[in-house]
């Protein structure tokens, strides 16, 4: 298991930082998400409304979520469209793999979906022989150099565009180039054919609507559209919490996504494409939906952590988050990083380690401040480490919890405690340089406060006879 | 107004000269000030542990300690936030659920009181100083909505306030701290750096944690920035 310890975090943030140049990319490029999303919203009227507005649609959305479906399965079935169920993500693979052989499937060109991450899509087509293209620019970067995400939306942040030329060059024998324009348009031109060949478009899905039966398709590029007309097979893989009322909806949570995720009005590109939506691909055309459940179910009985599956994947969260800035979205070992990642990612991707994630944060909070709906990521992350093993605190957490339940019991326990207590930093100070320390790892990094003569308790007991204020600031 | 004060463990034990300034500030402005030895801790610990029972355990002191107090006034925005915000959730279908709730309405952050229930800005301070707020995270989640320190600060005589070019948490959460000692040691040089880039000589805070975290950094690393707590200023007259 990746990051399954809480010192292979700390072994990964290090890993991170020892590339100087990498790491500030990655501040810098922070920096102008959060910069350009702060603009966004001072545009809004009243952000606050707007975001609590936000949050009643997806909670009436998770609520109703049964009868969201089931209007939605009955529209996209009478359209033409083929809808799977999939209780885990072995199961949507499965379907995936069955709708690629029973169409005789041998490529097909997908988009950035941190759902297609979670069911493994890629390795489950790769072993049936079915060629992957990523058609995300960021994404198909990562791809080509057998690299690991490091944004949510940016996935190849952390790279420089010298480093993005030489993996196009080496992997695609296009000449080198450290140009963004001339390397997008050496991109454009082979992605194009992809999109000619493909026999399969694959895609998550940002909202699905239930009263329309469409899915709504949310993006930057401009790709995902090419993805869902071009070739005569398309999949949207989408979870169960994506499900909204209607289409009536979607005009404040996609001020919301693009305010959140790229600082804009509106997101750049927005498609609604239902069964029946006219593709260029002609009549033969056949959309599916595999509808994943892979442990939603249960985290939505999970009264406090239930509102993570409000998220819109805006990305709003990691970018703030001062643990996700020193890190870099790798460390993670999840294609959803920071607080909503480390909420998620136990639930949804068990298996790719980051049980300890919701220990590896502060509860600074920002991230729950800066969420478009207002999910409480501060209360979530503290109901995460309640359900988590005791021994993945670490002993030092826990035999601190133990003596601290004791001493802070009553008031002689803790008068006789904090005594030893104080004793024990003078022994730790001396010895802060030495391995039996328990403490040397946080004192190499800090130093403690000074021992003052007198405790509070201490002064207020000694000056308790004074009994008007002037006395005893004269004693103080 | 009866004020019962609430003092912190890391204030009593280490720096209980937080606790002087918050009574000489209160007292000054004409209330009555009590303190009850019996209080410990609040338990945010093992809340943030994630070891509710142990929370509870610890929590459930503190709901006989304060008397018919008017007001709680604590000198940690963190501990505030765990008594308002997160004492009813603990408590709640418990017997001492309207316990719960009624401390959780009378406890408020020194700074938010001050603004924001007495509506005092300008207590009579003056502290000759080039400062910075460094206000806990946990501020947001105890009421203080309305940049209480700044407001305070903006009327101490003598004081400069400069601004970082942007907030940011100082790394310490508590036990993350002993989890992840050396990330929690980098965020808050991180910080430290930044508050320092500021032109600041000294920066003020309204949690104890967020002290001990940066001074102890400051100290480790010899950088030249003092830190106090934001009643330490407004005590000094």
């Amino acid at each position: 298991m990746r990051n399954s310890s809480n010192a292979d975090f700390e072994k990964a943030v290090a890993d991170f930082q020892y590339d100087v140049a990498s790491a500030q990319r990655h501040r810098d490029g922070l920096d102008r998400e959060n910069w350009a999303r702060t603009e966004a919203r001072a545009r809004f009227r009243d952000w606050g409304a707007a975001r609590a507005a936000g949050a009643a649609i997806r909670d009436a959305d998770l609520l109703h979520l049964e009868r969201r479906l089931a209007d939605f399965a009955a529209r996209f079935e009478s359209a033409g469209g083929r809808l799977h169920w999939a209780p885990s993500a072995g199961d949507a693979r499965e379907a995936l793999v069955r709708i690629a052989k029973e169409a005789g499937v041998r490529s097909c060109v997908r988009g950035l979906s941190s759902t297609l991450e979670e069911i493994g899509a890629d390795e489950a087509l790769g072993t049936s022989g079915v060629a992957v293209r990523h058609s995300q620019f960021g994404d198909m970067v990562n791809h080509l150099r057998g690299g690991r995400p490091s944004h949510m939306l940016h996935p190849a942040m952390h790279l420089s565009r010298e480093e993005v030329g030489e993996t196009l060059h080496a992997k695609m024998g296009s000449p080198t180039t450290s140009n963004p324009e001339e390397q997008v348009a050496l991109v454009r031109k082979s992605l194009r054919e992809s999109f000619l060949q493909a026999d399969m478009g694959l895609a998550g899905a940002s909202f699905l609507l239930a009263e329309e039966g469409k899915v709504a398709l949310v993006e930057h590029e401009g790709n995902l559209r090419l993805i869902a007309s071009m070739p005569r097979v398309f999949v949207v893989v989408a979870g169960i919490e994506k499900v909204t009322e209607s289409v009536s909806d979607l005009p404040l949570l996609l001020q919301l996504v693009g305010a959140s995720a790229g600082g804009t009005a509106l997101p750049s590109g927005v498609s609604l494409i239902g069964p029946d939506t006219p593709r260029a691909c002609g009549e033969t055309a056949v959309m599916h939906l595999i509808l994943v459940d892979n442990g939603r179910s249960l985290l939505l009985a999970d009264t406090a952590s239930a509102e993570a599956l409000r998220c819109v994947k805006c990305g709003a969260c990691a970018d703030i988050c001062p643990v996700y800035r020193m890190a870099g979205g790798r460390a993670y070992g999840s294609v959803l990083p920071g607080p909503i990642g480390a909420v998620l990612t136990r639930h949804l991707m068990p298996a790719r380690g980051a049980q300890a994630l919701p220990l590896a944060t502060p509860l600074c909070g920002a991230c729950g401040d800066v969420c478009p709906v207002g999910i409480d990521l501060h209360r979530a992350l503290v109901s995460q480490r309640r359900e988590m093993p005791p021994a993945s605190r670490g002993w030092k957490v826990n035999a601190m919890l133990r003596l601290h339940e004791r001493m802070m019991s009553s008031q002689a326990r803790y008068n006789r405690g904090t005594r030893i207590v104080r004793i024990l930093a003078v022994l730790a100070d001396l010895t802060r340089k030495t391995s039996f320390n328990p403490l040397s790892d946080w004192m190499r990094h800090r130093t403690l406060p000074e021992t003052p003569k007198k405790t509070f308790r201490g002064w207020w007991k000694s000056t308790a006879g004074a009994t008007s204020s002037a006395a005893r600031k004269d004693k103080a | 107004m009866r004020i019962a004060l609430h003092i912190p463990c890391l204030v009593d034990q280490w720096m209980p000269e937080i606790g002087v300034s918050m009574l000489r500030v209160l007292e000054r402005l004409g209330h009555q000030v009590s303190y009850n030895p019996e209080q410990t801790c609040c338990g945010l610990p093992p809340m943030d542990a994630g070891d509710r029972r142990s929370a509870i355990a610890t929590a459930q002191r503190q709901l006989g300690v304060y008397g018919d107090a008017d007001a709680i006034v604590s000198a940690s925005a963190s501990c505030a936030a765990m008594m308002r915000k997160e004492y009813p959730v603990l408590f709640a279908g418990t017997p001492s659920e309207s316990a719960a709730m009624a401390l959780s309405n009378r406890t408020h952050e020194f700074t938010h009181f001050l603004v924001g229930i007495l509506g005092v800005t300008d207590v009579g301070a003056r502290y000759e100083d080039t400062v910075i707020v460094q206000d806990g995270c946990k501020s947001r989640r105890c009421g203080c909505v309305a940049g209480e320190s700044r407001q305070l600060l903006a009327r101490v005589r003598g004081l400069k306030v400069v601004e970082a070019r942007e907030e940011g948490c100082c790394g310490f959460g508590g036990p993350f701290s002993l989890t992840y000692p050396a990330l929690s040691g980098a965020m808050g040089e991180a910080r430290a750096d930044i508050l320092l880039h500021s032109g600041a000589n000294t920066f003020v805070t309204n949690d104890p944690g967020c002290l001990m975290q940066l001074r102890g950094i400051m100290g480790r690393h010899a950088k030249p920035l003092r830190g106090v707590h934001i009643a330490e200023v407004l005590a000094s007259v």
